[in-house]
């Protein structure tokens, strides 16, 4: 379908761009526990992103955040967003991420993964 | 002079369609998703068993974003009405027309409220098709000499908020759309109508819930069951007729496509089990340069970020 929607906008002088990033998988995984602290969240996307003005941000049970302000999309795989994790204590972690894909689409989301004690 | 700048260089970002915070709410083939956004629906393909007919109808329809979160939407049905012992009948039913605004959202809660209207213009159909109001007040069958107007309020809910014992139960929603159908036909009886999704999604379960290792393309699918009601309000009328209708929705990358089986409530509904199929094309995606976004004014010009 998509092929035959190509031709008809391409011959109407139009183009087909991408669509929303949504979340793909992520390490930690969503929901999951893992024993000792993660040493960064990897999420990766079904889109590109725009480095920008995409970000991850994880905040503990009591709403600050604890991540270490360094988000990257990774260069070689743009569909790659990371952010560093400090040294994190048992508990219960939220994860907030906002993806702009390269076609502007914005999409936004929240999981969770447990820390439990090595 | 450098914020002129750093405005120039910011993208107008561009709204995902039917999402309430972290949840997704699809275009469902049977209940209207309270959303007032770009959609495309080429075709929705409707096959009714009836006593005396079979009948398949082919709807398309196409929203238009026209001001921040206010919608057009445009809509027409072909149908093929094949009479038992007679020859098929072919045409159009009358134009439809909605207008919706989405009133109330609540993201942190996944709640949306909208309301809106359907008028279906009279005698806009094909002559050829004709109407059996004693049936079914609302019944598609096409032409009908009288306009209908159906104010309508629109709701949507995910169950974000189960806790955390029930989290498998999270990735439900439900979306409902009740009204009133008033007929510019005094002998007509005003009916209510109500239908409602009660769905599951496997993609919130694995990008909000938990990543339980479900794979592609059952990870992008969403078991949901429909219900279509008619309630005529005149008390010597029929009763409550409509359909229960389970099935499954595949959500794409440009499209969505659902397949479901009508199954009628009691003998006034229908003698037999019916089925369904839609493609809803994603067309915000597709052309974002010309759809996924308002004509006047914006629903979001800058990131967060």
């Amino acid at each position: 379908m998509r092929s035959f929607l190509t031709l008809i906008f391409t011959l109407a002088g139009l183009s087909l761009a991408e669509a929303h990033a949504f979340l793909d998988h992520a390490d930690p995984k969503v929901g999951s526990t893992v024993s000792g602290s993660p040493a960064q969240v990897k999420a990766w996307y079904t889109e590109e992103l725009e480095p920008a003005f995409s970000k991850i941000q994880v905040f503990d049970a009591s709403g600050k955040e604890v991540d270490s302000k360094d988000v990257k999309v990774d260069p070689t795989d743009k569909a790659l967003m990371t952010v560093s994790l400090p040294k994190l204590a048992a508990g219960t972690y939220q994860v907030k991420w906002s993806a702009v894909a390269v076609d502007t689409h914005h999409t936004t989301g929240t999981f969770t993964f447990t820390v439990t004690a090595p | 002079m450098a914020c002129a700048i750093v405005l120039l260089l910011t993208p107008a970002l561009v709204q995902a369609h039917g999402l309430e915070g972290d949840r997704f709410f699809p275009p469902t083939p049977l209940t209207d998703d309270p959303f007032a956004v770009d959609e495309l629906s080429l075709p929705l393909v409707q096959y009714n068993p009836a006593g005396a007919s079979n009948e398949v109808d082919i709807t398309a329809s196409l929203s238009k974003e026209i001001f921040p979160k206010f919608a057009l939407t445009l809509s027409d049905t072909y149908i093929n009405l094949n009479p038992k012992g007679g020859p098929a009948e072919d045409g159009w039913s009358n134009v439809g027309f909605n207008a919706k605004y989405q009133l109330w959202e609540i993201p942190d809660h996944e709640f949306i409220l909208s309301i809106g209207s359907d008028i279906t213009l009279g005698g806009t159909g094909s002559k050829g098709i004709s109407n059996n109001p004693s049936v079914s007040p609302n019944s598609p069958l096409g032409y009908d000499y009288f306009t209908t107007y159906t104010p309508n309020l629109y709701l949507g809910k995910g169950f974000n908020e189960l806790p955390d014992c029930l989290k498998f139960l999270r990735p439900l929603a439900i979306t409902t759309v009740t009204g009133y159908d008033l007929y510019a036909n005094a002998a007509q009886s005003n009916a209510l109508e109500w239908s409602g999704s009660l769905q599951y999604s496997i993609p919130y379960l694995q990008e909000h819930v938990e990543d339980v290792g479900i794979p592609r393309p059952f990870r992008d699918m969403i078991p949901l069951v429909e219900w279509q009601m008619t309630t005529p309000t005149n008390k010597d009328a029929v009763p409550t007729t409509g359909t229960i209708n389970p099935g499954i929705l595949w959500e794409g990358k440009y499209c969505q496509i659902s397949a479901e089986v009508s199954v009628p409530i009691n003998s006034a509904s229908g003698p037999a089990v019916g089925g369904l199929i839609q493609c809803q094309v994603f067309i915000d995606d597709l052309f974002p340069k010309i759809f996924g976004h308002p004509i006047f004014g914006s629903d979001e010009t800058t990131s967060d970020k």
